[in-house]
């Protein structure tokens, strides 16, 4: 997967919990970026970006994926 | 052997081999020491395989004595992504934790290239893992970054790094990469090489490194149009071991295209100021050829949706789920990229009604790019809004600071057109600062001979894609 520094902003990645590893984040030197954090943050907000997109009750997830 | 036979189209290799110019044994060596001498440099080379394409080459030059004849790729040498399992030998995805890693099965595509008497001389590198945690540098690689034959300080694009170096340097005539979402689009247009990604279920990625079960794809990455619909010819087809095959096969049959003036063609005017204004020259150029090939011009939008999101949250589930173990077991920090090691982690915190969320929206992007082919037959867009950034410049950097238009245009087209399974193609365009500018056409689910036929007569007008980057020595 390649994402352009663009769509790296504008994506985020999505959701949810704090997942066990996410509860023990390791410790960071100080000025270091924190990915954990962003990782965290990215799922988190794609989740909330997903959970504001309105769609009918009748759609059912595209499993079986025909092109 | 000359650089005329290192940078010739399959076609014309075959043909030099039907002419007993040189022998199959020979091309193999020739390419094959090229490519365990340059591919080095370039950071593209995972696993030489020469000595057992030059034991293979003596059965190739047999059938070619006795004029058993089996096709264009006969005799013709390749590469593959280190994604792709090749009986017996290393198959490291490019990540340190599975350097080791044998299988004791050969994808299916190898075993059908196999078949047409093509020669499998070597695996290329790739991003670790198809950089499907999310990678911040050209680094993120078992072999270290992917380095642009047009500027040895540049990235070569990925995640199928090592088919775009080398396939741009001379090193195989063609290779084999795979797209999750842009990993075969982007090295093509970072390296000015042409790169197809089949429709979904076109090609058995059996054999292959799952990164997403919905959204993998294998394509080839080679010099010219013709040479693709070649390959994907000989690759396509189902295959029971793929649960995802369509189980249809493909005919490279340009020739049935309807009249390219017939064809209309969606773009958005806003691209051009998306784009960095060193590649609008090029950009501007391109689209003055599709209008002079008579392609029928229609603005348009591309429909409106959290692309983003949608592409993270697939990818970041169905991985999650594959590399568990990975994850879990704490192998994931031997990952060359901290970030991608913490974005894998976190994937795990996707939830099931975020993914079920994801893939019920994908059945509206489906319907709604039903919708828009309705109305077009191809759309088109820069491949990159910009040329290849340097190694060492982090790939989360926005760039420059430009105002950025309101509308989106078609910035969103590579996760988009990943999504809805449609197949894609990135040909040179152009050159900005001597670095490859790439053009992208996407078509409907298995209409890849719109796009070859499309792309095939751009080249026809145009040379860029003749063009050869500077020799390393």
């Amino acid at each position: 997967m390649k994402l352009t520094r663009r769509e790296l902003v504008v994506v985020a990645a999505s959701a949810a919990a704090a997942s066990t590893l996410a509860q023990t984040p390791p410790s960071q030197p100080q000025g270091e970026r924190d990915f954990a954090r962003e990782a965290r943050d990215n799922v988190q907000r794609n989740g909330e970006l997903l959970a504001k997109f309105g769609i009918p009750m009748a759609v059912e997830p595209a499993f079986q994926f025909k092109a | 052997m000359t650089d005329d036979v290192f940078f010739a189209p399959i076609t014309e290799l075959n043909a030099r081999l039907k002419k007993r110019e040189f022998s199959a044994v020979e091309l193999v060596k020739a390419f094959g020491e090229r490519l365990e001498k340059l591919g080095p440099k370039y950071n593209a080379l995972a696993l030489p395989l020469t000595k057992i394409a030059q034991k293979r080459a003596k059965d190739v030059d047999g059938d070619l004595k006795r004029e058993r004849f089996r096709g264009p790729l006969q005799g013709i040498p390749f590469g593959a992504k280190d994604l792709l399992s090749f009986a017996g030998h290393p198959t490291t995805w490019g990540a340190k934790p599975y350097a080791d890693q044998v299988f004791d099965t050969t994808a299916t595509v190898l075993d059908k290239l196999d078949d047409t008497g093509s020669l499998l001389i070597g695996k290329l590198s790739m991003v670790e893992l198809a950089g499907g945690g999310g990678y911040r540098t050209a680094a993120a690689s078992l072999t270290g970054p992917g380095l642009n034959p047009w500027d040895v300080t540049r990235w070569s694009g990925g995640s199928s790094s090592g088919p775009g170096s080398a396939v741009a340097a001379g090193l195989v005539p063609f290779a084999l990469g795979s797209e999750t979402s842009g990993s075969i689009i982007t090295p093509a247009a970072y390296c000015g090489v042409t790169g197809l990604r089949p429709t979904y279920g076109l090609v058995s990625r059996h054999g292959a490194m799952a990164l997403s079960w919905t959204l993998d794809k294998i394509g080839p990455l080679c010099r010219t149009a013709e040479d693709c619909g070649l390959v994907l010819a000989a690759i396509a087809g189902g295959d029971s071991d793929d649960p995802g095959s369509a189980g249809k096969s493909f005919y490279y049959s340009p020739q049935f295209v309807r009249p390219l003036n017939e064809l209309k063609i969606g773009f958005a005017p806003v691209d051009r100021e998306w784009a960095d204004p060193a590649i609008q020259p090029a950009l501007d150029a391109a689209m003055a050829t599709l209008k002079d090939i008579g392609m029928q011009m229609v603005e348009m939008q591309l429909p409106d949706y959290p692309w983003g999101a949608l592409i993270s949250t697939i990818i970041g589930a169905e991985s999650a789920s594959i590399f568990e173990e990975l994850i879990t077991s704490g192998q994931v920090d031997q990952l060359a990229d901290p970030s991608q090691a913490e974005g894998l982690k976190s994937k795990l915190g996707i939830t099931a009604t975020q993914y079920l969320k994801a893939m019920r929206i994908r059945s509206l992007v489906q319907r709604s790019f039903r919708e828009v082919f309705e109305n077009i037959d191809l759309i088109v867009a820069p491949a990159r809004y910009e040329v290849t950034p340097k190694i060492d410049e982090p790939l989360d950097d926005d760039g420059p600071d430009r105002p950025h238009p309101a509308r989106p245009g078609m910035t969103n087209l590579i996760p988009a057109s990943n999504i809805a399974g449609l197949p894609g193609i990135s040909f040179p365009c152009g050159f900005a600062s001597g670095l490859p500018v790439g053009l992208q056409l996407v078509a409907p689910p298995f209409r890849e001979n719109n796009l070859l036929a499309v792309a095939a007569e751009f080249q026809k007008r145009t040379d860029w894609h003749k063009r050869r980057p500077p020799a390393l020595t």
